[in-house]
Formats: structure tokens, C-alpha cells, sequence
């Protein structure tokens, strides 16, 4: 499955998500949600805040909330930084954290 | 060393001030570096640049934040009829900011290459505090025989 990072930096202190997926199952900071609901070849239009457009069960785009306190303001503006596709695990998060 | 103030300061031609001894940064009041992360607290520093894939963000301490936005459509076909005397728009697009505004009270202007205009999409005006949605508009039917790029640019608050 192809899951799209969608960045958005947000005012209050954030960590990035915490995204996996396990078959169908779509985890995102523990909250489930259940892709084998979409009919093989079918689309849904997404109805949760964490999740942004059209949703299919080979692709998805994750809004992405984040704060500059933890990350650093300036990171990678290529879309392609911001694409996984994996079938099983957690995604690597590809945001730069400021030094501590 | 103390703070200096500096009150109906008139330089004169050909001259120059400098604030701070080399590699030092000047500091705001908040003893925070003038450029960095922007915060409502104390320790905010007064301007804050940064950027991701949905484009770059300016903060500034006290609430003003401008989002600088690039979209590249591929040969794009503007022929729904909106009315208005014969206008027509393209296929409704979605541009994520890379940067939350606080309310949908801010201001978008759009930048169009060739012979397009741009606007808000009717059916998501007020846009969102993390999206706009907009189209391409023309006083009739086109096909863009090119790649338009669109720039856009939004003001609004952060806080």
C-alpha cells in the first residue's frame, strides 16, 4: 500500500504521527481504521480528521500534524520524502527533530 | 554588554550601523534570537521561516503567518460552465498549507501563468485552516497546450 504524508506544521507542541499498517488495519497514533470496509477496487471519501481526499485500499494520504518546538521549521520539500509504500510495520517518520 | 537604545536614529548617506560584534545575533527583547522558532511564550523569537512539501511558511510573533504555495498543472482543461457571462472553470483542486492557520479568515491570492485566472472553488469557500480549495477560470473554453504553474499566496494567524 501506498501511504502520502501530508506535513502541515500546527501551532500546539506535536508529536508527529505514529503510522503502521498491518494488513488492512491502518493505525494512526493508535486509532484503527479498517480499509477492508472500501470493496476491492472501490474508493471512499475520507471522514476522519486523520486522513485527507479519496482513501482506496491501495492508497491513502495521512495528515501529517506536526510542531516546529520538536521538529526542526525547515524540512525536505520533495513530495517523494513524504511517500512510503509497505504492506506490513511502521513508517519511518520523516521529519528532521531539533538538536536536543 | 548593556542594552542600548537608540532613538531618532538618521543615518547619513554612505554610512551604515552595525548591531553586535561578529557572529553575534541581535536578540529580541525576549532575549531570544531574532529569527527562529515562534512561539506564544516569553522566549519566542520575532520571525520564523520554515518549509515542507506543501510549500514554505513565514510566523511572526505576533500572529501574522504568510504560506507560499506552488502548483504545476499538466496541460489543464478549463470548460465547465460557471455562468457569469460566459466564464468557465477547470476541475476543482485542493492545495494543503503547509502551515495551520488559526481561523478561514485569511486572505489567498493566486499567481497564474499563461492565460488563466484562479480563484476559490465555491464549494469550499470559507476554506479550511489547513486547505484551500480553488480552480482555474476563463472567459472560455481552453486547454492549456502547456504545463501552468500557479502560485499561491495566503495571510492570515497563526494564533
Amino acid at each position: 500500500m501506498k501511504i502520502k504524508l501530508n506535513p502541515m506544521v500546527v501551532s500546539n507542541s506535536k508529536q508527529a504521527p505514529v503510522i503502521s499498517l498491518s494488513g488492512l488495519i491502518l493505525t494512526i497514533d493508535g486509532q484503527k481504521i479498517d480499509l477492508s470496509t472500501i470493496p476491492v477496487g472501490g474508493q471512499a471519501e475520507s471522514d476522519t480528521d486523520l486522513l485527507q481526499g479519496i482513501v482506496t485500499r491501495d492508497e491513502v494520504t495521512v495528515n501529517y500534524l506536526y510542531s516546529t518546538d520538536i521538529y526542526e521549521s525547515n524540512q525536505s520539500t520533495k513530495q517523494q520524502d513524504y511517500e512510503f509504500d509497505i504492506t506490513e510495520g511502521t513508517i519511518a517518520c520523516p521529519l528532521k527533530r531539533r538538536s536536543a | 554588554m548593556g542594552t542600548i537604545f537608540v532613538d531618532n536614529l538618521e543615518p547619513q548617506s554612505g554610512t551604515s550601523l552595525t548591531l553586535g560584534a561578529s557572529g553575534d545575533s541581535i536578540k529580541a527583547s525576549t532575549g531570544a534570537v531574532w529569527t527562529g522558532t515562534v512561539a506564544e511564550s516569553s522566549s519566542s523569537s520575532i520571525v520564523e521561516n520554515g518549509s515542507n512539501s506543501n510549500g514554505k511558511f513565514t510566523k511572526f510573533a505576533d500572529g501574522t503567518m504568510i504560506c507560499l504555495m506552488d502548483e504545476t498543472l499538466t496541460t489543464p482543461a478549463v470548460t465547465t460552465d460557471i455562468g457569469n457571462g460566459g466564464q468557465v472553470r477547470s476541475n476543482n483542486y485542493t492545495q494543503s498549507l503547509p502551515a495551520n492557520f488559526t481561523d478561514t479568515s485569511y486572505q489567498v491570492s493566486f499567481s497564474v501563468g499563461r492565460l488563466f485566472m484562479a480563484g476559490l472553488s465555491s464549494n469550499s469557500e470559507p476554506s479550511s485552516v489547513s486547505q484551500i480549495g480553488w480552480h482555474l477560470r476563463a472567459w472560455s473554453s481552453a486547454t492549456g497546450d502547456e504545463n501552468v504553474k500557479v502560485s499561491i499566496m495566503a495571510i492570515g494567524r497563526w494564533y
